[in-house]
């Protein structure tokens, strides 16, 4: 996570200052203080950002309608995907699968596998439920969300999840798995297939025993 | 007290002819199709910095041609000119979820609005004509959600964008090209001039190209290519001489200073010179 949001300010600062680069040289006007005053947020989880500020009305698997917010109190390890997806997301979902068989069963109480479409059009209820069985997945501490368009962007917009919908049909998304206390903030963000999931897992059990 | 009454009445009478003019104007505005203030941009297509995926193989295995990776971009309507200071103002005024002392900090951080005096009052460094900046991708969302628009897509804008004053696409014209680096290169004085203010292009839209950045709906998409696994590979894609190889023009350096900008960006980062404006989509309003 660090290394991430490193690098993309450093863009920002890099981009700013290319922009008004010339304007800093002249005479420190306004084109100076923009590339100053850009960088309190660079740990975008501070306390008090939780995504439950977010207004997001969900449907799950099985068709009820919720509010994102209906899922605070519980420790989530989510993801975004799409379920017609054969790239990423398969990964995705087995690497958070793993994440769950390491998990002692007591430690899985009160932790919740989420994943949320990125695919409002296509992933109906009954397609996020055909997800789950190929997959697998323990429905007793798995859950499927898909949301509008809007809902998808903000929902993207506050997980810092890039993503782009191609001609093609496909998605093309970052593979970034989320671990979220019960309040909502972010606690890890894993970017990337890695082998392993030790810091994930360090950060999970960081976070359910806060 | 008799004249009184006949003045009122005049007044009256006035005010209605007024109201009625004003209502004929909007239905004229209406039956355009067109809202004050925003102009029809026709359909079309547009190259891509980054087509995507870059040279996907046709079906006789030859890379695609640059004129397969055109995008096409269906009919929209644009704010001639960027969301001022005074306009935003008046938004915060009704919804005051949004002024920089409510403001949740998921949504914006610690640089909202930095330039105004108040929550209410906008100070000598934020003229009311000037474009608002240091405003949030969520603020400028919810902004343009609140008067029935939605930001423009990074296709929508880089295609109204690639018009000079007199060409609507003079993506390769290396005279339009050369204007808008001297333009990102130039010093920005340290109050920002009026929206409106500068360049009237071909589509009758002003100041997309040095006066302010802005947002798109979709500036979180510039990273990935179709190879999500790429997703690392930014400063290549970006800053190095093999990664411009995935580009369609080389010569477009304005072009790729706007992709490292905004796929720098965060939905709640607050930036100076980044501002917004809005886009009505037929049958998709309120995206």
């Amino acid at each position: 996570m660090s290394v991430t949001v490193s690098r993309r300010l450093s863009l920002v600062l890099a981009a700013t200052m290319l922009f008004v680069g010339a304007a800093a040289c002249d005479r420190g006007g306004r084109s100076d203080a923009p590339a100053r005053a850009r960088h309190p947020p660079v740990n975008s989880e501070r306390p008090g950002d939780s995504i439950y500020d977010l207004e997001l009305a969900l449907v799950d698997a099985d068709g009820r309608t919720l509010k994102l917010a209906d899922l605070r109190g519980q420790t989530l390890v989510a993801a975004m995907m799409y379920a017609s997806c054969t790239s990423i997301c398969p990964r995705v979902t087995e690497d958070m699968k793993t994440i769950q068989q390491q998990l002692r069963a007591p430690d899985r109480r009160g932790v919740t596998f989420a994943l949320f479409s990125l695919d409002p059009g296509r992933d109906t209820p009954a397609a996020l439920r055909r997800f789950a069985a190929e997959h697998r997945l323990d429905t007793s501490q798995w859950r499927l969300f898909a949301a509008s368009e809007d809902g998808v962007r903000d929902l993207a917009a506050v997980l810092g999840l890039q993503y782009k919908r191609e001609a093609t049909g496909e998605i093309a998304h970052s593979a970034m798995i989320f671990v979220i206390d019960r309040n909502g903030v972010i606690r890890h963000r894993q970017v990337g297939l890695t082998d392993g999931n030790r810091e994930l897992a360090d950060a999970l059990t960081a976070t359910r025993a806060d | 007290m008799h004249t009184d009454t006949r003045a009122a009445a005049v007044a009256v009478a006035l005010s209605l002819v007024a109201a009625m003019a004003t209502a004929r104007q909007t239905l004229t505005a209406a039956e355009n199709g067109v809202r004050t203030g925003m102009v029809r941009v026709p359909a079309g297509s547009y190259l891509p910095l980054y087509a995507v995926p870059p040279l996907r193989p046709t079906a006789g295995g030859l890379p695609m041609s640059v004129r397969d990776r055109r995008v096409p971009v269906p009919a929209f309507e644009i704010d001639v000119r960027a969301v001022t200071n005074a306009e935003y103002l008046e938004f915060v005024r009704v919804h005051p979820e949004w002024r920089r002392s409510n403001v949740k900090s998921l949504f914006a951080d610690a640089a909202y609005l930095t330039e105004w005096r108040g929550d209410l009052d906008l100070g000598e460094r934020a003229p009311s004509a000037s474009p608002v900046v240091y405003v949030s991708w969520f603020a400028a969302r919810a902004y343009l959600k609140a008067q029935g628009k939605t930001l423009p897509t990074v296709d929508q804008w880089e295609y109204v964008a690639a018009a000079s004053e007199t060409k609507r696409d003079a993506s390769r014209d290396a005279a339009f090209l050369e204007q808008l680096r001297l333009w990102y290169g130039r010093p920005t004085s340290s109050r920002l001039p009026a929206a409106g203010s500068t360049i009237r292009n071909a589509y009758g839209v002003r100041d997309l190209h040095g006066l302010i950045w802005e947002w798109t709906l979709d500036f979180n998409s510039s990273l990935v290519t179709g190879e999500s696994r790429a997703d690392a590979s930014l400063d290549r894609r970006f800053f190095c001489g093999s990664g411009a190889v995935g580009a369609s023009d080389f010569e477009d350096y304005a072009a790729f200073m706007r992709y490292a900008f905004r796929s720098s960006l965060e939905a709640r980062y607050d930036v100076g010179n980044l501002g917004f404006r809005g886009v009505v989509v037929r049958g998709a309003a309120g995206r």
